[in-house]
């Protein structure tokens, strides 16, 4: 985003007989590309242009001082076109506070339209998704009505709430009429046509069993769970009651039925969940669901591609550390890191415990391979929210962004070697299985602090690199604008579903590019109460062509497209 | 038990012993009455000569064998000099004498038990409580020979027959205190341990152990008050310096802690264990060269000391040094052979290089170790699933599932969560 390109050569070499000459070159520059990729991955620059972009929206999350477990999760950050121009646009979602505003002032959550400048316009009143004065976490953006307008799904204390897209970045709350009746505490939210009908079905993680109808939840030090290395704190989640996450099937006429009873799903109170997302990480053709849990172990959900789901995060490996200990699991991405096809899965975790790395060995076992990656020894510090596996230099390997920060607003009193605001932190995917943290050289961006959580990544530019959002507790969001990642050649994809899932929810790409082959789904919710741009972003590094670009749609049929133009977004629709 | 007179700084070769007796007995033989005699040797003896003090009496005894208090007196202080065979022989003297001393009995059950001899010192003992039942420090006695052969329950009713004839001894109200707190009893570890303070506050031992019970009773602040106390009157007690420290790490300020254990080490105190909790608040800061350093210094001066050795290996696996951590992992259970923990790690190590059948072993013989640990039972099932034998995984995944959904109640029932 507005920033001088470095002269790239050929890059607008893509005619098709360049491109036979380009393929026949491409294996023998797959090592080279992939050098240069890291070389240039010290160039990229991350700036925060929030605030001149005009995303200004203070979050609001309970009290400063944080007293209570409801006051510490925080909000996501949603991305998507809402009004069809072509532009990436924001939503975030707003917190509140148990005591009351006076009237008039209470926090909002906001939809930012993407002007196309490098600035945003706050649409929030004339698009209709203020929801003043409810205390929302999380948001997923989704045409659950197969109309082509996308939907937004919004998740908080006590209620869900569906806004029903009516074209032109305007809403209508249609929550009432939906079926989607949700009490207690809602966070991670994620779309995925689970079985197969064409419809997007809808999964909502629950957290606490807990919402402002329930007792007051307990102060600091006032149970014997509540305190952390001596000093009282917030209490829970251990110690209070968990709820459930809740499985709604889309019955079509825009209703949705409770189905988590009688799908295999754990009925049993027993985790509390955050993160979620779908993906079919056993490449079988149906969409797997992965939740992250805090302090309880991770629930892996094998579909059996008739609707009925199977628990086996433990034989897997995804719900344990490779101790086999539960961690305090927040956000979560499925991605394909080592590029050997599969989806691997991160999922953030508390302090002085690392964020989790899950290599996916194939059959559904996955290797927690964090600490031999990088990623665990450089996460201990910190406590990681928002995530996603991102190629921000374009190098074609997928990199990993984490955002983070305390839960303890009085952790910094304590001098443990972590801290209420924290630098987020991004790891450059070094090859062979290696990050390394280039957190000190990715800009100023990584320079600030702040007690993050959501984050969403996406081209909020169309420069061909991918930005981040971030939600910042207390503050107003960050949008990290990445200057530099176009060095490397890049192609895109918007896929337009039809009849049924029109934003190809699940879908599944391929990109061969010489000896680079690179794999990625479309998701509709990830990371901590968050979702992406929808369209999928795939680098090249310096490879100047792609050979064959093979789509695995929804429902099953592949297509294969060659020759395509490389640094530029393609829409292509379900045949 | 009763305090031992202060002894001299080092035990005299019996040559020198020799010499000085011969000379003290030209010196003492000036006519002194044998009262005035045991009175100076007794001075001598408090005043830390007890060598000086043997002489005298031994001359003494050699003028009157059949004086009663000369040979109690000689038998006592050979047992402050640390003499105990000497002391032994003069106690069994006394006791020819007079059979019917307490005070001699009870001298021979100390020299006893210092020669390590607690089976012929109960006797003893008992034949002093059959003789004068409200004899203060006889049960006290007997109750530790009980409390070193494991027989707790017996120790404990000595120990309480003890207060009963001596109620306000502070020393064993802190004993009493110390076996509730070690068996979990708190609230009745902490009433005697209260009483052990109040009694005598300058006690040391007895703070210490509040302090203790005040940490497991949540009472934190309290509880480091009471250590940090404890240690300014016991400043070279390394184990309560580790103790201290290791609570100012979950509990206080973790700087405080690295002071505590610094200010340790330049008051001269070179204990390994300072050096080894030095290594673990590194490790807990996340400053990991720093706990290898230390870690590597406890071992300088225990090279056998086997935490040191696994906490090494620790760091060297957080870092991703696994040649290195293999190896210390490999020398703590050299020096440890039944710690499940050094086993299970090893595996560890053995599994991610893909030496599965190696790991495996590993693995079963942690768990015939400590069954109830639940980390050996995940990493034997992840092991038995990658060559491929799924029921036997599955069980152990079972009982890992089992093992992990005890320690979480165990968990709620008293410790922070988050911790």
């Amino acid at each position: 985003m507005k920033v001088s390109r470095p002269p790239i050569e050929h890059r607008a070499a893509a005619g098709a007989g360049a491109l036979v000459l380009a393929a026949l070159a491409a294996v023998s520059c797959a090592r080279a590309a992939a050098a240069a990729g890291s070389a240039a991955s010290s160039s990229v620059q991350f700036v925060n242009v929030a605030p001149a972009a005009g995303l200004t929206l203070q979050n609001v999350c309970g009290e400063v001082q944080k007293t209570t477990i409801d006051e510490t999760v925080g909000n996501g950050v949603c991305l998507y076109d809402v009004d069809d121009d072509g532009k990436i646009d924001v939503f975030l979602p707003n917190g509140s506070r148990a005591r009351p505003f006076p009237p008039g002032r209470e926090p909002r959550s906001a939809l930012y339209r993407n002007k196309g400048d490098g600035t945003f316009e706050d649409i929030t009143a004339r698009a209709g998704v203020a929801s003043s004065g409810f205390w929302a976490q999380g948001c997923v953006f989704g045409d659950y009505d197969d109309d082509g307008k996308v939907d937004l799904f919004v998740t908080g204390f006590g209620r869900y709430i569906l806004y029903r897209g009516l074209g032109g970045g305007r809403f209508k709350d249609v929550t009432a009429s939906s079926g989607l009746k949700g009490r207690g505490w809602s966070t991670g939210a994620a779309f995925g046509d689970y079985d197969g009908d064409g419809r997007l079905d809808l999964y909502v993680s629950h957290y606490l069993d807990y919402d402002a109808s329930s007792p007051p939840l307990p102060r600091p030090g006032s149970l014997k769970n509540c305190f952390y290395k001596g000093t009282p704190v917030i209490c829970g989640p251990g110690g209070l009651k968990p709820s459930i996450g809740r499985l709604f099937h889309n019955d079509g006429n825009g209703v949705f039925r409770d189905v988590t009873r009688g799908s295999g799903l754990v009925t049993v109170p027993t985790g509390y969940g955050l993160g979620a997302v779908w993906s079919d990480l056993d490449l079988d053709g149906d969409l797997d669901l992965f939740v992250a849990n805090d302090t309880t172990p991770n629930w892996l959900y094998r579909n059996d591609g008739r609707g009925r789901f199977t628990e086996i995060g433990a034989v897997s490996g995804a719900a344990f550390t490779e101790e086999g200990r539960a961690q305090s699991g927040m956000g979560v991405d499925a991605g394909d890191y080592d590029n050997d096809g599969l989806p691997d899965l991160i999922v953030t975790n508390f302090s002085h415990d690392y964020a989790t790395l899950r290599h996916n060995d194939g059959a559904l076992s996955f290797t927690d391979v964090s600490m031999a990656s990088g990623i665990g020894l450089a996460t201990l510090p910190t406590l990681g929210w928002g995530v996603g596996f991102l190629d921000y230099d374009n190098d074609g390997r997928r990199d990993i962004f984490i955002a983070n920060g305390h839960v303890f607003p009085n952790i910094d009193d304590r001098h443990l070697g972590t801290t209420w605001k924290q630098h987020n932190q991004l790891f450059h995917n070094e090859g062979e299985g290696r990050f390394r943290e280039v957190t000190a050289e990715a800009g100023p961006a990584f320079q600030e602090l702040h007690s993050a959580r959501g984050a969403a990544f996406g081209d909020l530019d169309d420069d061909g690199d991918i930005d981040i959002v971030v939600n910042n507790m207390d503050e107003p969001p960050s949008l990290l604008r990445n200057d530099g990642g176009n060095a490397g050649h890049w192609i895109g994809f918007r896929l337009v579903g039809g009849p049924r899932n029109r934003g190809a929810v699940g879908a599944r790409i391929v990109v061969r590019s010489g000896s680079l082959r690179q794999m990625e789904e479309i998701h509709a919710g990830s990371s901590h109460n968050s979702s992406n741009d929808p369209r999928l972003h795939f680098g090249l590094g310096t490879s100047t062509s792609v050979e064959r670009v093979e789509i695995r749609w929804p429902g099953g049929l592949v297509q294969v497209l060659t020759r395509l133009p490389i640094d530029r977004y393609h829409t292509v629709r379900e045949p | 038990m009763v305090r031992r007179p202060a002894a001299g700084s080092s035990p005299v070769s019996c040559l020198v012993c020799g010499a000085l007796l011969a000379l003290l007995g030209v010196v003492g033989c000036g006519g002194s009455s044998p009262a005035a005699t045991i009175e100076k040797a007794r001075r001598l003896r408090e005043s830390g000569r007890p060598v000086e003090a043997a002489a005298l009496l031994a001359d003494l005894v050699q003028r009157s064998p059949g004086e009663f208090k000369a040979r109690y007196e000689l038998a006592l202080t050979w047992h402050a000099a640390r003499k105990e065979e000497n002391a032994l022989a003069e106690a069994a003297g006394a006791i020819e004498i007079n059979p019917a001393s307490p005070d001699a009995r009870l001298l021979r059950a100390d020299v006893l038990v210092a020669l390590g001899r607690d089976d012929e010192a109960l006797p003893e003992l008992r034949q002093v409580v059959a003789t004068d039942p409200s004899r203060p420090g006889v049960h006290r006695r007997i109750g530790q020979i009980h409390s070193r052969a494991g027989r707790l329950d017996q120790m404990l009713n000595q120990l309480e027959k003890e207060l009963t004839v001596n109620p306000r001894d502070a020393d064993t109200l802190t004993d009493i205190g110390i076996h509730f707190y070690q068996t979990g009893r708190l609230d009745e570890a902490s009433e005697r341990l209260e009483r052990a303070v109040s009694l005598q506050p300058k006690l040391a031992r007895a703070r210490q152990y509040l302090g203790e019970v005040r940490l497991r009773q949540k009472r934190y602040g309290e509880g480091l008050e009471l250590q940090k106390s404890a240690l300014a009157d016991d400043p070279g007690n390394a184990q309560l310096v580790v103790n201290h420290a290791t609570a100012l790490d979950s509990y206080g300020d973790p700087r405080d802690a690295e002071t505590v254990l610094k200010a340790a080490l330049d008051r001269g105190l070179h204990d390994p264990r300072i050096y080894v909790q030095l290594g673990k608040h590194d490790r807990e800061w996340l400053r990991f060269d720093d706990a290898v350093a230390m870690l590597k210094r406890a071992l300088e001066i225990a090279p056998a000391n086997a935490e040191a050795h696994f906490y090494l290996a620790r760091t060297y696996d957080t870092q991703g040094r696994d040649d290195e951590a293999l190896r210390e992992f490999e020398e703590a259970g050299r020096l440890a052979p039944f710690d499940p923990y050094a086993h299970y790690y090893v595996g560890m190590i053995l599994a991610s290089r893909g030496k599965t059948e190696e790991a495996i072993a590993r693995f079963r013989r942690s768990i015939q170790l400590r069954a109830d640990n639940p980390k050996p039972h995940y990493a034997l099932a992840r092991a038995l699933q990658k060559i491929g034998r799924k029921e036997e995984a599955e069980r152990e995944l079972a009982v890992h599932a089992e093992l992990l959904k005890k320690q979480h109640e165990t968990r709620h029932e008293g410790v922070a969560t988050a911790d």
